[in-house]
């Protein structure tokens, strides 16, 4: 039941991400540069330092070492400083990104919903948006800022030390192109598809966690816990291979820096040595080539994260940039959009095919159906006959993959879909509650109405009684477990009464309503009155008798369509 | 922030070799560390001051370079064993959470949503494994090799032996100190993800509908809305967190900075060797790296213990003791006397008297709200009774509570079919068989599938039983959906069936076929089935009416009782 989901690669994924990091590169920018003195700072630090002690030991008049004093101060103050801005400003800077990035993915969303959904499970839906864009959120921070930063300090560690004895410049470069580099970068591209597999997998477990606790107690009424707690097992364990690899990388990472830097200290020791003998360099500034390799500690662990962190996070972008690149089931919007010729529409379906993403057949096959106003159309079928994709059709969530649909003659591909969506009142199976109050669930039907009118509706589908022991500001938590079944459908009916739009689509609004109340709910919405158009959605045979038109479909198709006789 | 949850060594099993593992290795570090500087010291004095050359350090050099590569080994070792250990702990804790959830049961609500505890077990794990094996370690670190460090220094130089300890304490009081403000403030900030993340769940469920009435485009404003909240809250959180940091970082190298100075001024004057001062230099800031290091991971730290404190609670949530005995009859008569059933905070019907015999077919019916389903959960053994008793015939013709009954035993005996259609991520055939071992009879399955009006369809389906249903069973109708569980608790050999509202979403002649399904491969055992249409009332020996509530401060007879058969 799933379609192919398009891919994407790094550079798609890297261009999306500067679209949306484009407007911020000043704020990037100087954090770089902030980082990369701050670490400067530190490496002058301990370089001058070394130089300071060493110049002190030969006992020269001590003004002459003063400014260097002075100097080590400085680097002291400034280095915290400059990092308590740049931090400052990166994470500013990253959480915008985030913000931008989490809307984007929400916007791309609701375009694709419903049809486009099934694709992913709702709990993988929610790692990709919560895990994965805190992941980007890490590539800024991370890994962009600190490789750059790492960039500028290395070639101005190395520029320095060539001043004093260019063979042991050469040296520490080689030091640390191997492990800033060389093993960071071989890592880096070995572990890309162990973290792609990881990240999958991690999203994979989200989803079974979602899934196992969202049906829990029935998990545990079925007595599968176990076989549920096997399947996370094998999960883990198929996670604990790349956690291993993963570990291992960082590790092998971590000690090739610590043994690089070493390095780095004897060979300034053999070359410098030597080069002290000879004169070449003054015995000082010994001191100052063996110990900067040590300073540079940091920003080579520094790096090391940066590399760990870099294919994870750059796999995490790909599947963001995934969503965002789902196509709309729904089709193109239209270039250049016609308002709705009125708002009591007739609205034709004539041969309409349709099909959801990724299903082989189409799900329903042919149907001609008329829609005006004041109409009263009931539609009867097995389950599964596609009574409710039909409805899909109507919304718009679906485009029909053959036949025509217009609306007063126009086609409704060149019709503006927000108008569109407006002509329809919907009350969906299962009735969809969010979890806010009821009466947040209703006044999103229209906003701005006022409490008498939410009463009023609320009365009439029969919850008078059930709101006056509640109130309008009583929770309705997840799934709506704090209301029964039947109340859920009935807010969601009163949902769609609220919007009084011209056109209301009822799918089984009354499956879970006590039969008296559902014989005179349906009977009130039946009588729509002379604007509205209704669409009944029923297994009840005993409604037939309400519509003007009855619609029996089975495996997709309209088997039997029946006009009342006429009716006054 | 406190540094540690201890709760954590009593309920992970692997934290306590973690530990261990980490102490022995910061040990060996700090040590390397303190020889590494003094080789260092050594040859760079007698170099800079004695005037030798190459030869004479070369033994030296080569002993340098063995620390070297022993530091190089040590770091490796540590960051590989920690994250693989701290990966093990995450795997033991996911498992525990899961259990208890089911331990729980439905009773847990609300408080405890569904995307709040996965994302606990996902990103909160996720968060808390990081806390193990980067966080924990460092906090060895940052007490062994500072100490040694010390050590060191007042054995060799007073003066920066001083300067070091009196400023060395100022890091954990500052971080103490601004880390009991930012604890707060990173509550403030998981609540606010967690807002964000049952939000976004929720937008993502309900965008159908939200898009039916043109408010997605609204709602994903409010997304965009709560995400800048949440920039607003996580940059007031790390304006202080980083001002903790930068107290930190200019108090080591101010430190390092006075150090060196104060070690310069005495060489000047000849009060100190050149050898010393250049291992106090190194070792300097050494002392202060580890503080360091811990205060750059401090809030990747805190949310991993704020993680590990909710993982902790929730795990420690008291669960219901569950049952033991396994003395039940085959064919369990099972008895409720001043029955209130309901959540431990709100009470929803009761009490009433009820009896069900073994091989009756008990229809309920009530007003919609009045508790029906919540009356089953309670004869499932799921939600535990408020008051009154809900008893059960054990083999010696005596009875015992239901909450007394072995869990997986009460399973065996009782089924429960919900409203929500439960199905799985898997094939037709895997649903059915959900919860099963031992040998599978096809042909018990199929007749239940028949007896669902489940049959037909399911052969035409691409492949057959075969076929994979998504997550929920979406691509299958409500119908659909609902007669597959209906199948499944019918193939299930059971001796109690709870139905609740098994036929909701079925057309009317379907719903008389599985009704009548029902009844024949039911024929013998126990079914309880709650309804809100007229056609199964014809099915039912007995009816339990419940009509539009029973208010539970008064006792109301219900009528009905066990008859005789």
């Amino acid at each position: 039941m799933t379609t192919a989901v398009p891919q994407v690669t790094n550079r798609q994924a890297l261009r999306e991400l500067l679209s949306i990091v484009r407007p911020i590169r000043g704020r990037l920018l100087a954090a770089a540069v902030l980082g990369a003195l701050a670490t400067a700072c530190g490496v002058g630090l301990l370089a001058l330092s070394a130089w300071l002690i060493a110049r002190a030991a030969q006992q020269p008049p001590v003004l002459t070492l003063m400014v260097a004093v002075v100097g080590v101060r400085t680097f002291g103050i400034s280095r915290g400083l400059l990092r308590y801005l740049e931090r400052l400003i990166s994470h500013d800077a990253a959480l915008r990104v985030l913000a931008e990035l989490r809307s984007r993915m929400v916007d791309r969303l609701a375009a694709i919903a419903p049809a486009g959904l099934p694709v992913w499970r709702r709990g993988e839906l929610l790692a990709r948006t919560v895990g994965d864009v805190d992941e980007v959120q890490d590539l800024l921070l991370r890994v962009i800022l600190p490789l750059s930063g790492a960039a500028l300090v290395a070639t101005g560690s190395v520029a320095g030390l060539a001043i004093i004895q260019p063979a042991a410049a050469l040296a520490l470069a080689l030091c640390l192109v191997v492990c800033c580099l060389l093993v960071p970068g071989l890592q880096a591209r070995r572990m890309a598809a162990a973290e792609e597999e990881d990240l999958t997998l991690r999203a994979e477990r989200t989803a079974e966690l979602f899934q196992t606790f969202d049906g829990i107690s029935d998990w545990a009424a079925l007595g599968a816990l176990d076989d549920r707690l096997d399947r996370l097992r094998a999960l883990e364990v198929r996670t604990s291979r790349s956690t291993r690899l993963r570990a291992r990388s960082v590790a092998l990472v971590s000690g090739t820096g610590v043994l690089a830097l070493g390095f780095g200290v004897l060979l300034a020791l053999l070359l410098g040595i030597p080069g002290v003998t000879s004169g070449e360099i003054g015995p000082v500034w010994l001191a100052v080539l063996a110990l900067t390799p040590l300073a540079l500690a940091e920003m080579v662990t520094g790096v090391g994260a940066a590399a760990a962190a870099l294919p994870r996070s750059l796999a995490a972008a790909r599947r963001v940039v995934t969503v965002l690149h789902t196509p709309d089931p729904a089709g193109p919007e239209p270039v250049d959009p016609e308002p709705l010729p009125s708002r009591a529409p007739v609205i034709r379906l004539s041969g309409v095919s349709a099909r959801w993403p990724g299903a082989a057949a189409d799900t329903i096959t042919g149907v001609d159906l008329e829609l005006r106003p004041g109409k009263r159309i009931v539609l009867l079928g097995e389950s599964g006959s596609g009574k409710s994709t039909l409805l899909a059709v109507l919304l718009g969530f679906l485009r029909p993959t053959a036949g025509s649909m217009t609306v007063d003659g126009v086609p409704v591909e060149r019709i503006d879909r927000q108008e569109w969506t407006s002509l329809f009142g919907w009350t969906g199976d299962p009735a969809q509650i969010l979890a806010t109050t009821v009466g947040e669930n209703l006044r999103f039907a229209r906003p701005g109405c006022t409490d008498a009118e939410l009463t009023a509706v609320l009365d009439r589908v029969g919850l008078g009684a059930w709101l006056a022991e509640r109130g309008l500001d009583c929770p309705l938590g997840e799934h709506g477990v704090a209301v029964s079944g039947g109340e859920q459908q009935r807010i969601a009916l009163a949902r769609a009464l609220l919007a009084d739009r011209p056109v209301l689509l009822a799918d089984e609004p009354v499956a879970h309503v006590d039969p008296v109340i559902a014989d005179r709910l349906v009977t009130d919405l039946m009588a729509g009155g002379a604007e509205r158009c209704t669409v009944l959605v029923t297994h009840r045979r005993q409604d037939a008798g309400l519509g003007d038109e009855v619609l029996e479909m089975s495996a997709g198709r309209v088997v039997r369509q029946t006009v009342a006789e006429v009716r006054v | 922030m406190r540094p540690f949850e201890p709760r954590l060594v009593r309920l992970a099993a692997g934290i306590r070799g973690l530990l261990a593992v980490s102490l022995l290795l910061g040990v060996a570090i700090a040590l390397a560390t303190i020889v590494q500087a003094v080789l260092l010291a050594k040859i760079l004095a007698e170099v800079i001051i004695g005037g030798v050359d190459l030869a004479q350090v070369t033994g030296r050099i080569g002993w340098l370079l063995v620390v070297v590569l022993l530091r190089a080994g040590l770091s490796a070792a540590s960051d590989n064993l920690t994250a693989r250990s701290a990966a093990r702990i995450g795997v033991d804790l996911r498992a525990r959470m899961v259990r208890q959830a089911a331990d729980l049961g439905p009773a847990r609500r609300g408080d405890q949503a569904t995307a709040e505890l996965s994302t606990l077990a996902g990103t909160g794990m996720d968060a808390l494994e990081a806390y193990l094996s980067g966080y924990l370690p460092q906090l060895f670190l940052s007490v062994l090799v500072p100490f040694s460090v010390l050590w060191f220094l007042f054995a060799s130089d007073l003066t920066s032996g001083l300067i070091v300890l009196g400023t060395l304490p100022l890091i954990p009081l500052f971080m103490a100190l601004i880390g009991w403000y930012t604890q707060r403030q990173t509550r403030a900030k998981w609540r606010t993800l967690t807002v964000l993340s049952n939000h976004f769940a929720d937008v993502v469920a309900g965008l159908p509908t939200l898009k039916a009435f043109g408010r997605a485009k609204f709602q994903a404003g409010e997304v965009r809305r709560v995400t800048g909240a949440y920039r607003t809250t996580t940059m007031a959180t790390l304006r202080v967190a980083f001002l903790s940091s930068l107290v930190l970082e200019l108090l080591a190298t101010l430190s390092v900075a006075l150090v060196a100075v104060a070690v310069g001024l005495r060489l000047v004057s000849g009060n100190l060797t050149l050898e010393v001062g250049l291992a106090v230099l190194i070792l300097a800031p050494e002392a202060y790296l580890p503080l360091r290091t811990l205060g750059a991971r401090f809030h990747s730290a805190a949310d991993g213990v704020e993680s590990a404190r909710r993982i902790v609670e929730f795990l420690d949530t008291p669960v219901p003791r569950a049952g033991t005995r396994t003395d039940v009859a085959t064919e369990p008569r099972i008895l409720a006397t001043d029955l209130v059933v309901g959540y431990p905070d709100a009470p929803v019907l009761g009490p009433l008297d009820l009896t069900l015999e073994p091989g009756r077919f008990l229809v309920v019916t009530g007003a919609s709200g009045v508790g029906k389903s919540t009356l089953l959960l309670t004869l499932a053994g799921l939600l535990p009774p408020l008051s009154g008793a809900l008893t059960v015939a054990t083999v010696d013709g005596g009875r015992t509570a239901l909450s007394e009954v072995d869990p997986a035993l009460r399973r065996r005996r009782i089924s429960l079919v919900g409203q929500r259609p439960f199905l799985v991520a898997g094939s037709v055939r895997e649903n059915l068989l959900l919860g099963q071992d031992g040998p599978v009879d096809e042909a018990l399955l199929w007749r239940a599938l028949a007896a669902a009006d489940a049959a037909e369809w399911v052969r035409l389906l691409p492949q057959g039983w075969d076929t994979i249903l998504a997550d929920g069973g979406s691509g299958l109708s409500a119908g659909q959906r609902q007669r597959l569980v209906v199948a499944r608790a019918l193939a299930a050999p059971t001796q109690v069936l709870l139905l609740d509202e098994p036929t909701s979403h079925l057309d009317t002649e379907s719903e008389l076929r599985v009704l009548a399904g029902i009844r024949e491969v039911s024929a013998g055992r126990t079914v309880v089935l709650v309804t809100h249409r007229r056609a199964p009332l014809d099915l039912a020996d007995e009816l339990l009416d419940l009509g539009s509530g029973t208010p539970v401060d008064t006792a109301v007879s219900t009528g009905l009782s066990g008859g005789t058969r």
